[in-house]
């Protein structure tokens, strides 16, 4: 591994015979070295992962407080997410909130014992048609006005009104449940992975989790048979969970609930847009939208990485990280390593994606991902029956997602052109 | 579609008769009929909380385990060597019919 020898950034030097920073790995012209916090610089960071996988498959970044190590190999990425007692998700302890990403079992079975139900395929069954609907009514709406902008027009509204109705928590304001969406997800990020937070943050999700809890106990008095009754009774009857872990568990559906599905749905256009035929073969064989959204899982997958600490010591790439050590899993870079994926930049929906880290591995996988396919699926099932073409609006690029929760990627802002199809 | 009837004993002790759809993998019954299997991985035998163990005169039958799926059954809790499988990799047969499956006991 080559080290780079420009003049010194102000960072550390490693110690001789340890594992080189990555300021001081040769990142080539136009790379900025990778960092822990994006400086704007890893909004799209599929570039930084091609080097990885060519240079560096394990990167440390320094800083002030402690290392973190990246991992981009995907055999790597897939040891930890199987490894659990070795790459504990309880980076924080001891644990700040009831984030299923933040617990190890069996406290994580217990919390997930409580969800799961929810999110199987049988179960989202009685969602179908009313995704299906708002996916539909919003894009027309897109249609009728030529296009749009793709987050705020169409991908907040499906999926903020997806996990409302799933979770039965109104969200007739959608600026105020992203704004605190938003705002707790960043104090999450802070406390979770030292992210920078917004200095509201904290304050936020106390009024995000007040709302909750008066929510939770008129589903209780209801007895409302959505999600959010079920995690009620579990509260209130059952004693399984306590107050505070009702309404944070509440809180953390959410917002995995509809942020990640937003870039996802965002990154759906964009890729019709780059993949102009494929509107046209997913109209004549629908069946292929499943293919579509699968390859997108893992070619732009929202969920770029997750946070671990090692109970021991342990080798990755010939590199040996020492107990303690905070680490990345980077799912999103070993969706792209040539050693599983052939030609692994190339957006090929027919492809075998069997593997892909799109939406994590193991006890910790996303569990709200046959949701996600499913409002995915059926929004791209509109653009290709409805749409003839997305085209990006060239006059204003895409702009990225630099959020404080230091997981995910994809764009904040997508302008597109539709164009209907005709006949 | 052909449906077959199991008998599912649960981490109380307690028995089910659970309905095994042909086009449904072992796990898919088991979840899909309410008994308590987590299933995080959602089926890519990359977690072990679909672990079951199933008759030992069955066990020998089954097609082998993948590398993926030895790995995570052996280090399971309660693992079984004669009747240990993860259940989303057990697909459905017609001579399944009647078959006692057992829940494997999840982390202390």
């Amino acid at each position: 591994m080559s080290i780079a020898t420009q003049e010194t950034t102000g960072l550390p030097t490693s110690e001789p015979n340890t594992h080189p920073y990555s300021h001081e790995l040769a990142w080539p012209e136009g790379l900025e070295p990778w960092k822990v916090v994006d400086d704007g610089s890893q909004g799209d960071p599929y570039e930084h992962y091609t080097w990885m996988h060519r240079n560096a498959p394990v990167v440390r970044a320094w800083t002030p407080t402690n290392d973190v190590w990246f991992l981009a190999a995907y055999d790597d990425v897939k040891m930890a997410f199987r490894k659990p007692k070795i790459f504990s998700s309880e980076v924080v302890k001891p644990v700040p909130m009831t984030f299923l990403t933040l617990i190890d079992d069996p406290e994580h079975n217990r919390f997930r014992q409580v969800i799961a139900k929810a999110f199987t395929p049988k179960a989202l069954q009685a969602f179908a048609q009313r995704i299906e609907e708002n996916a539909e009514m919003l894009l027309d709406r897109m249609i009728a006005a030529g296009g749009g902008e793709v987050v705020e027009d169409f991908a907040i509204p499906l999926s903020m009104t997806t996990i409302s109705a799933l979770l039965d928590v109104p969200a007739e304001d959608h600026e105020k449940m992203k704004f605190w969406s938003d705002e707790t997800f960043s104090y999450f990020g802070r406390l979770a992975r030292n992210a920078p937070g917004t200095g509201t943050d904290e304050q936020s999700a106390h009024d995000f989790w007040a709302y909750l809890k008066e929510r939770l106990e008129v589903l209780y008095a209801e007895g409302s048979e959505s999600m959010g009754g079920h995690i009620a009774r579990m509260w209130k009857d059952e004693g399984i969970l306590s107050e505070q872990e009702a309404k944070e568990l509440c809180s953390f559906v959410f917002i995995a609930g509809h942020d990640t599905t937003t870039i996802l749905l965002a990154n759906a256009f964009r890729m019709a847009s780059e993949h102009p035929e494929l509107l046209g073969r997913i109209h004549d064989n629908e069946e292929d939208a499943e293919r579509f959204v699968e390859e997108l899982a893992r070619y732009r997958g929202t969920v770029q990485r997750a946070s671990r600490i090692t109970t021991e010591e342990v080798t990755v790439s010939g590199v040996t990280l020492p107990k303690g050590a905070v680490v990345r899993l980077l799912n999103a870079a070993a969706n792209r390593d040539p050693q599983k994926f052939e030609d692994p930049d190339t957006f090929d929906i027919d492809r075998k994606t069997d593997g892909h880290f799109g939406f994590g591995a193991g006890v910790h996988s996303c569990v709200g991902a046959p949701l996600a396919r499913m409002e995915t699926v059926a929004s791209t099932l509109q653009l290709a029956r409805k749409v003839a073409s997305v085209t990006l609006d060239t006059d204003r690029p895409i702009e990225y997602v630099r959020g404080n929760n230091l997981t995910n990627s994809g764009p904040e802002k997508l302008y597109v052109r539709l164009e209907a199809r005709r006949g | 579609m052909s449906v077959i009837t199991i008998d599912v004993i649960d981490r109380e002790g307690s028995r089910h008769e659970v309905p095994w759809e042909q086009d449904q993998v072992l796990m898919e019954a088991l979840r899909d009929n309410d008994l308590p299997v987590l299933a995080s991985c959602g089926g890519s035998a990359s977690c072990a909380t679909c672990h079951v163990f199933l008759p030992e005169d069955v066990y020998p039958t089954l097609p082998e385990r993948s590398e993926d799926e030895i790995e995570l059954v052996e280090e399971a809790p309660g693992f079984r060597p004669t009747q240990s499988r993860l259940s989303c990799q057990v697909h459905y047969a017609d001579r399944f019919d009647g078959m006692t499956v057992t829940l494997a006991p999840e982390e202390d």
